[in-house]
């Protein structure tokens, strides 16, 4: 049965921490765990609970998220009616807020015909079934329900929030809050238009409007007590990808409760050579590995050539390690060509990140 | 409908009973390969990367598994608003009753109203057995340049072989004086690859005449290709140069699957400008695990590697367990292979599960399948019906 939601995922906001790997592209369409795209977590989410209207409202670079997206068939989301809306934000309106980008495109909003929304500011890496908070939401009667983890240590990044004993969410504000707001709502469509309507010039997003709303709005919390990561920084970049090598990730948490959709590539199988060495790796499809492979995760197509080493490293696609080339805790972008000999060192807290398409070295003729 | 200039019409009625159990309940052009792929994605690449857009596609034995592999042709860009891809299944005709395609030749005279309705000038007839990648257009451009009736693929085979396939004797022209279907005393060592070109109006009526022969076994190499000869018709050998296999055996199979392992292998999987498409199902990436050794092999997505792998091909979702060997062999998807089992020289079918400790296969020994009715040392089940 499909149901009455539809989805908007807002990934406007753009985050200058992770400059060197969003120079080029947005954060929603960072690539992820050796063959997918961070916006693929939410958007198959939203998919496997059954929301089939689902708008993307990106930054002004989003060329290689509509790239990545394409008309939404491998997400299930290609339909004559309804299915996948992206709205990129004009670069003239570059420094608004949320609200305004919504406001600008309120005609889609007011169109669609359910009756619920289901709003992601932000695009979480994690696996939900949406479809018992949206059950919750319309059984209690809440106005608006908040999506929300109990933080651990290293979540610093989430917006705090206090609840009283039923759940009834009493304050944003808090800090050293046990609970943050994964920034994702459930609410009724009609108020959610009326809310940017009289808020669009007043407040730049949501949060700001239920920081601030009376208390005649009833605001719940619904506990999400699953995997999440929020990528902030490249240290979250490469920890949480280097997480993927325990084999629990990669095998349940990528495939259940649903599997995660990304873009599918008519890759050929990975090859490894008769000089490979390789443990403890992920390895997309379109790999040819001659060399050896450590603690690391190679996206589709890299070539790690003979004699080359990459330890505790990140490839993505279609990079090439030249022969005897040694890299260890780097993050190696999209189309990088590192020529043989060349030495590449980071630490896992600090991992040194080689720009998209750059070329490193010299051919040694 | 607009007009197409050339269609073409793809056999995958093949039972492959040499296949052995491979072809239990499949057909053969739909038996997997190359740790991704099925057969039929090779015919169908062909077609989607020479140009031509419009392929009937003749089923008839175990066709569930291909139909639904097939769907609308969308895997190879070939659903589209004019032509695509169309399955053409045997259909029962008014007052005649139903029955299976007699022949190759009867399959394309069956369906000449779906050929007829594209008006084409060339009918292309390739059959979805094969392993090879050519391109089409080429092929096309020769028929048009030697002004023939028809041109048929050719490839050199070793003269100890060529008595296995059907032999083309031409002239220093390259047009066919001769055709011998499997001869005892082959003259030359260039057989057919089963890939024909024809000028449709001429087909045609070779077709319907064809069809009149009571006699006939309605079949392109025995009947309509000797009929045109006989008649004088210009037949002309086209040359291919490059990878083509029939995957007729266990052992072709087999071999062809390892072929694709040699560092200079024939047939590049790997070209950007010539992709082999194929059905994607979305799968994690592969995960190769601290113990593990791989080497000279092809993994696919899915696959999660703690034992170690030699010179064989994984396909979708093969998960090996600690101390587990596998050497010169061929996994399907998703078959689970235990700890410390040994397996060599062997195909092990769709969804096995080997049981711990289990050997399979020898080193100098034949090839080994293992299918739904296998068992080890008469007892243990190699085979858990559990098909996700």
């Amino acid at each position: 049965m499909k149901n009455n939601v539809l989805g908007i995922i807002n990934v406007t906001q753009e985050n200058h921490e992770l400059h060197a790997l969003t120079a080029r592209r947005c954060h929603a369409s960072l690539p992820y765990g050796g063959r997918y795209r961070i916006i693929d977590f939410i958007l198959s989410s939203m998919v496997h609970s059954k929301i089939r209207n689902i708008a993307i409202f990106t930054p002004p670079n989003y060329r290689s998220l509509f790239d990545h997206l394409g008309s939404g068939k491998d997400w299930d989301l290609e339909y004559k009616q309804e299915g996948l809306f992206i709205f990129p934000k004009n670069s003239t309106f570059d420094n608004r807020d949320d609200f305004s980008v919504l406001n600008q495109h309120i005609d889609y909003l007011e169109k669609s015909r359910q009756e619920y929304v289901l709003i992601s500011f932000g695009s979480l890496v994690m696996n939900i079934d949406f479809q018992p908070v949206i059950k919750q939401h319309i059984q209690s009667g809440a106005d608006v329900t908040v999506v929300y983890k109990e933080k651990e240590v290293h979540d610093v990044s989430f917006t705090d929030i206090t609840m009283d004993d039923f759940q009834n969410i009493t304050s944003f504000n808090e800090t050293d809050s046990p609970y943050g707001s994964l920034d994702i709502f459930v609410m009724k469509k009609d108020k959610f238009i009326e809310s940017i309507k009289t808020n669009a010039n007043k407040y730049r997003s949501l949060l700001d409007v239920l920081k601030n709303c009376d208390l005649t709005c009833n605001i719940k919390g619904y506990e999400y007590d699953g995997y999440v990561q929020k990528i902030n920084s490249i240290q979250d970049y490469y920890r949480y990808n280097m997480e993927l090598l325990d084999p629990y990730f990669l095998n349940e948490w990528l495939l259940k409760p649903n599997e995660i959709y990304t873009k599918l590539k008519d890759e050929p199988p990975a090859k490894y050579s008769a000089s490979s060495e390789v443990k403890n790796a992920i390895i997309a499809n379109g790999c040819v590995v001659e060399g050896n492979v450590e603690n690391s995760i190679l996206f589709r197509g890299v070539h790690v050539k003979k004699g080359a080493t990459v330890k505790n490293s990140i490839v993505m696609q279609k990079s090439q390690i030249g022969e005897n080339a040694e890299l260890d805790g780097a993050i190696i972008d999209k189309e990088v060509v590192i020529f043989p000999y060349e030495h590449i060192e980071g630490t896992p807290n600090n991992p040194k990140v080689v720009t998209k398409q750059k070329i490193v070295g010299e051919q040694i003729i | 409908m607009s007009r197409k200039e050339v269609v073409a019409m793809l056999l995958a009625g093949g039972e492959g009973k040499r296949l052995s159990n491979l072809t239990k309940s499949v057909a053969k052009p739909a038996v997997p390969f190359g740790g991704k792929y099925r057969i039929i994605d090779f015919t169908l690449s062909n077609c989607a990367n020479s140009g031509i857009d419009t392929v009937g596609v003749l089923t008839q034995y175990e066709p569930l598994l291909l139909n639904s592999y097939l769907g609308v042709g969308a895997p190879w860009d070939l659903d589209r608003k004019c032509g695509g891809l169309k399955i053409l299944p045997p259909y029962v005709q008014k007052q005649q009753g139903g029955r299976w395609y007699k022949g190759t030749a009867n399959a394309i005279y069956e369906n000449i109203c779906f050929i007829e309705q594209y008006e084409p000038d060339y009918v292309l007839v390739i059959s979805g057995d094969h392993i090879y990648n050519m391109d089409y257009s080429k092929m096309l451009e020769e028929h048009e340049k030697n002004k023939a009736d028809g041109t048929i693929s050719v490839i050199q085979v070793p003269c100890q072989e060529a008595s296995r396939f059907g032999i083309m004797n031409t002239d220093d022209h390259n047009r066919i004086i001769d055709f011998q279907e499997k001869p005892e005393q082959p003259k030359n060592n260039l057989a057919s690859m089963g890939v024909y070109v024809f000028n449709w109006s001429l087909l045609k009526r070779y077709l319907k005449e064809d069809e009149k022969t009571a006699t006939s076994s309605n079949d392109f190499g025995k009947d309509i290709i000797p009929m045109m000869l006989r008649e004088n018709c210009s037949l002309y050998a086209y040359q291919f140069e490059g990878y083509w296999k029939d995957v007729g055996t266990v052992e072709s199979l087999w071999e062809a699957n390892l072929d694709l392992l040699d560092d200079d292998s024939a047939l590049n999987l790997k070209n950007s400008n010539w992709r082999l498409k194929s059905v994607n199902p979305n799968m994690p990436p592969q995960y190769v695990g601290k113990e593990a050794k791989v080497s000279r092999s092809m993994v696919n997505d899915g696959c999660i590697i703690n034992g170690s792998i030699d010179h064989s091909v994984l396909f979708y979702g093969v998960e090996v367990d600690v101390g587990a060997s596998i050497k010169d062999s061929v996994i399907m998807p998703h078959a689970k292979i235990g700890r410390n089992v040994k397996i060599e020289r062997s195909i092990i079918g769709e969804g096995a599960i080997i049981p711990d400790g289990v050997t399979i296969g020898q080193h100098d020994g034949p090839i080994e399948l293992i299918d739904q009715t296998s068992t080890y040392k008469n007892d243990i089940p190699l085979f858990v019906n559990e098909r996700r």
